[in-house]
């Protein structure tokens, strides 16, 4: 296979891989720090489209690139008010119990959300021109999306590891009880960090919308996505997910040059099973 | 008298911590043996080594003349070897009798459901917790999870019974009453290994007493023998005086 | 786990084939239509029952031998030409196997990963099916009308699914009572709430936990089998279709996890609820709205679902309703 037709294609998957590893963090970090396989995650992925698309169609033209600055935010509140909704009663209940709760929220979204959008396709028609590099072009649009998700994935870390705020989520993840012996509110870090974990998720739907056309079933694929980079970079690890996704995002733009595109997912998933079964701890973490 | 267990040389290590460091007895059939120490002492860890929790130690432990080292739990289950714990475990969702039965449906005797479940009904009078049969374990208090999770070691008619701290949280009454349990099983043949920080009680119901620390014995013999020792007046007790207690109420 | 024995099981398979023979009786066909699907829904949620609820393993894809015994049994009757009935037997064998070759390392995975893992597997087997030309691909199989002639006609191939759909449902009920009332039951639940004491009280672990989650796949698989039997029509995304499975564990918990009678009334309300919803007009927009307010209400307030809500409530129900 030529040169000239891989590195394209990889340089793709590369860039496409920055924004799944965005949701991937999201739904890593929530489960990292509660335990909790967040169910509404995909819903909420579309939920970022759909908050990009209402601005930009609305009345007031708002650009699609302040429209993911809205989804972040309104990511921020959904979240916080998701948990206290549906998981703070039974946040140490088994985990089926907290599956359930947030499918419920997943189901809700997708009812409120077909109702009002139907499922036709949408588009947020957004062009940047392209840059073009020897026989290699770059779509204005994916780079902004890489610019944004690495911007956002740095927030994340300065928020994590340079904040007070960060340091009290991080030891609420670590051991709950002790972290509240220490004075820290741990309810309050908990539906902070699955508001974190929200609006990741709906920042990385925002940016896809940028991309692709969607409606408010689309975050199903990309959910499914992220449980496969998540478990790739070992459940609970932000670093590991954004590195799963930028392998995952690589993968498929490789692969797709040496096998045909339909047979692509069956590898992601046979990775996935297998790194569950013989690393469950994920490539990053220490061996199970 | 013959020798049911025997440790010999057995150490257990995490990582760079060695918790057991070649611990070394043996225990006659039909006796009670006392293991203490201050926490942190191995005991529990040594617990583990015996009934295949840490299968992977130093060292050898042979049951009743064939080594059990390495063996699953499950397969020291069926060998006759039966663990109440510190912390107690029921089976939260089943009721009292369930709990019980499956003690007695897949340990050494892997009875059928209805032989299990009169086995479980015998253990429970015994206990005093019949009234609460129906009960869902997790609706017990304290004392009542201590004697079911005693019970449900019992149902499986273990000819070994590892009792780690039964005796904590109990009240005198209730101390007395477990300590009667114990010498009823010794009459009936059991052998028992009971870690246990209630000294008084060890003491008096002790046939022979193994003292751990730092996951090393420093000394063994019987309870009159070991209160006397002054490695462990020193380096357990580390207070004479109270030393002296516990020789008076033994 | 009771002394004495009560006629749970007689009285439940003598109500279903009694409401099974209502929409014969009054030829009432959408009737045999709802029930068809009820049936259905009850082998599937008292399936899952078994491995989720009496093992407490959380299988989420476990619409997949749903899957897997629909392709078996279609690729048999159409490619082969064999008649529904042996289809549907012999298709349940691969899809048993398969269970089993799973099983046994997936098994392993407790708690979080092991739900992960049977999506993964599911979403790998939709992939798989999608791809696999020798079941057509991602366009699927489907019938000639004239497969139907060999059992009288469109109709009578209805009747047939349905009354086969009536019998696997009722089988899986009577399985999942049987064990309930087992030492095997009993040593699935002891899992359930505590492998490590399982252990030390001599359960070896993994033979119960495979056996469950085989005989577990068995039932969805005669259950595919007859669905696609009756839909003329397979094709990948219909056939593991996750939000199939994820409705099933909701109706189990919405009846009662753990119970035999929970997965029964589950289905049944579950189903009687889209109905209802559907049909109406203010609320057919906001049925998954409210299908997901109704799952909430039950995870948060009444974990133990209907079933098991009653049984505490009226604690003399338990010698009748296991």
């Amino acid at each position: 296979m030529s040169l000239e037709a891989l590195i394209p294609s990889a340089i793709d998957g590369l860039m496409l891989g920055f924004v799944y590893g965005l949701a991937a963090m999201g739904l890593t970090l929530i489960f990292g720090v509660m335990r909790v396989i967040n169910l509404s995650h995909g819903p909420v992925i579309a939920l970022g489209m759909f908050v990009v698309y209402t601005l930009f169609t609305g009345p007031l033209g708002v650009n699609p690139y302040l429209g993911i600055v809205a989804a972040l935010v309104i990511g921020l509140a959904f979240g916080v008010v998701e948990y206290f909704v549906a998981l703070d009663r039974v946040i140490n209940a088994p985990e089926l119990t907290t599956l359930l709760a947030t499918f419920s929220v997943n189901l809700m979204i997708i009812g409120i959300a077909t109702s009002v959008f139907t499922t036709t396709p949408r588009a947020v028609d957004v062009s940047l021109g392209s840059v073009g590099i020897g026989n290699v072009t770059v779509l204005g649009t994916h780079a902004v999306a890489v610019l944004v998700a690495i911007v956002v994935a740095a927030g994340l870390y300065g928020l994590l590891f340079r904040t007070r705020v960060g340091k009290s989520i991080r030891a609420v993840a670590n051991n709950r009880a002790a972290a509240e012996l220490m004075g820290i509110d741990s309810r309050r870090m908990l539906a902070l960090a699955f508001g974190i974990g929200t609006s990741l998720a709906m920042v990385s739907g925002a940016l896809l919308s940028t991309l692709f056309p969607f409606n408010p079933l689309s975050g199903t694929g990309y959910e499914v996505k992220s449980f496969v980079i998540v478990v790739l970079g070992g459940l609970g690890n932000p670093t590991g997910a954004l590195l799963g996704g930028i392998v995952i995002g690589l993968l498929e733009g490789v692969t797709t040059v040496f096998i045909p595109v339909s047979w692509v997912p069956v590898l992601e998933y046979v990775i996935f099973i297998l790194i569950l079964l013989v690393r469950p701890a994920g490539l990053l973490g220490a061996r199970a | 008298m013959s020798v049911i267990l025997s440790v010999q040389n057995v150490t257990v290590r995490f990582g760079g911590l060695v918790a057991v460091d070649a611990a070394t007895f043996d225990v006659e059939q039909g006796t009670i043996l006392g293991l203490i120490g201050p926490n942190g002492a191995g005991k529990t860890t040594l617990f583990n080594a015996i009934n295949g929790v840490y299968n992977r130690h130093g060292g050898s432990i042979v049951f009743d003349g064939a080594r059990i080292s390495g063996l699953r739990p499950y397969d020291v289950a069926k060998r006759g070897i039966a663990r109440a714990h510190q912390i107690v475990r029921p089976l939260n969702d089943l009721s009292v009798i369930a709990n019980v039965t499956v003690g007695a449906a897949f340990g050494r005797e892997d009875l059928s459901l209805g032989a299990a479940r009169k086995v479980a009904e015998e253990r429970l009078a015994w206990l005093g917790l019949a009234d609460r049969a129906e009960v869902l374990a997790a609706k017990l208090n304290v004392a009542q999870k201590k004697r079911l999770e005693l019970a449900r070691a019992l149902a499986s008619k273990p000819r070994l019974l590892l009792a780690d701290e039964v005796l904590a949280g109990l009240n005198p009454q209730e101390v007395g009453d477990m300590l009667g349990v114990f010498r009823q099983l010794r009459s009936q043949g059991v052998t028992v290994v009971m870690i246990e920080h209630l000294m008084h009680a060890v003491m008096n119901v002790s046939d022979r007493v193994v003292v751990l620390d730092y996951g090393k014995k420093i000394a063994e013999g019987s309870p009159q023998e070991v209160t006397n020792d002054p490695k462990v007046i020193e380096a357990y007790l580390g207070d004479p005086k109270l030393a002296a207690r516990i020789t008076e109420e033994g | 786990m009771k002394r004495m024995r009560v006629p749970f099981l007689p009285a439940i398979v003598a109500l279903l084939a009694v409401l099974a023979a209502f929409p014969i009786l009054t030829n009432n066909p959408s009737m045999r239509e709802e029930l068809f699907l009820v049936f259905m829904l009850v082998t599937l949620a008292s399936s899952i029952n078994i491995i989720m609820g009496y093992t407490g393993y959380v299988s989420f894809g476990h619409i997949v031998f749903f899957g897997l015994g629909g392709y078996f049994a279609f690729y048999l009757m159409q490619i082969q030409g064999w008649h529904f009935i042996p289809s549907l037997i012999v298709a349940a064998i691969p899809s048993a196997v398969i269970a089993a070759l799973i099983g046994f390392p997936i098994l392993r995975l407790r708690g979080a990963y092991f739900a992960l893992a049977t999506v993964g597997i599911n979403e790998a087997m939709r992939v798989v099916f999608n791809n696999w030309d020798l079941f057509g691909g991602a366009v699927g199989m489907f019938f000639n009308f004239s497969v139907y002639t060999q059992y009288g006609g469109a109709k009578a191939a209805s009747e047939l699914a349905y009354y086969t759909m009536t019998v696997v449902a009722i089988a899986t009920i009577t399985v999942s009572y049987l064990i309930k009332r087992s030492k095997f039951g009993l040593a699935l639940m002891a899992i359930r709430e505590d492998q490590d004491v399982a252990m030390i009280v001599g359960i070896r672990p993994s033979r119960p936990k495979i056996a469950a989650y085989v005989i577990s796949a068995v039932f969805p698989a005669m259950a595919g089998a007859t669905f696609f039997f009756k839909n003329g029509i397979i094709e990948p995304g219909h056939a593991f279709e996750l939000l199939r499975s994820i409705e099933s564990l909701v109706m189990v918990v919405l009846g009662g996890i753990g119970t035999v009678a929970g997965p029964i009334v589950g289905a049944a309300a579950y189903e009687w609820l889209r109905g209802f919803l559907i049909t109406n007009p203010a609320l057919a927009n906001f049925q998954l709205f409210l299908a997901g307010l109704l799952l909430l209400v039950t995870v948060l307030f009444v974990s133990s679902g209907l079933v098991g809500w009653l049984r505490e409530r009226f604690p003399v129900l338990r010698g009748y309703v296991p």
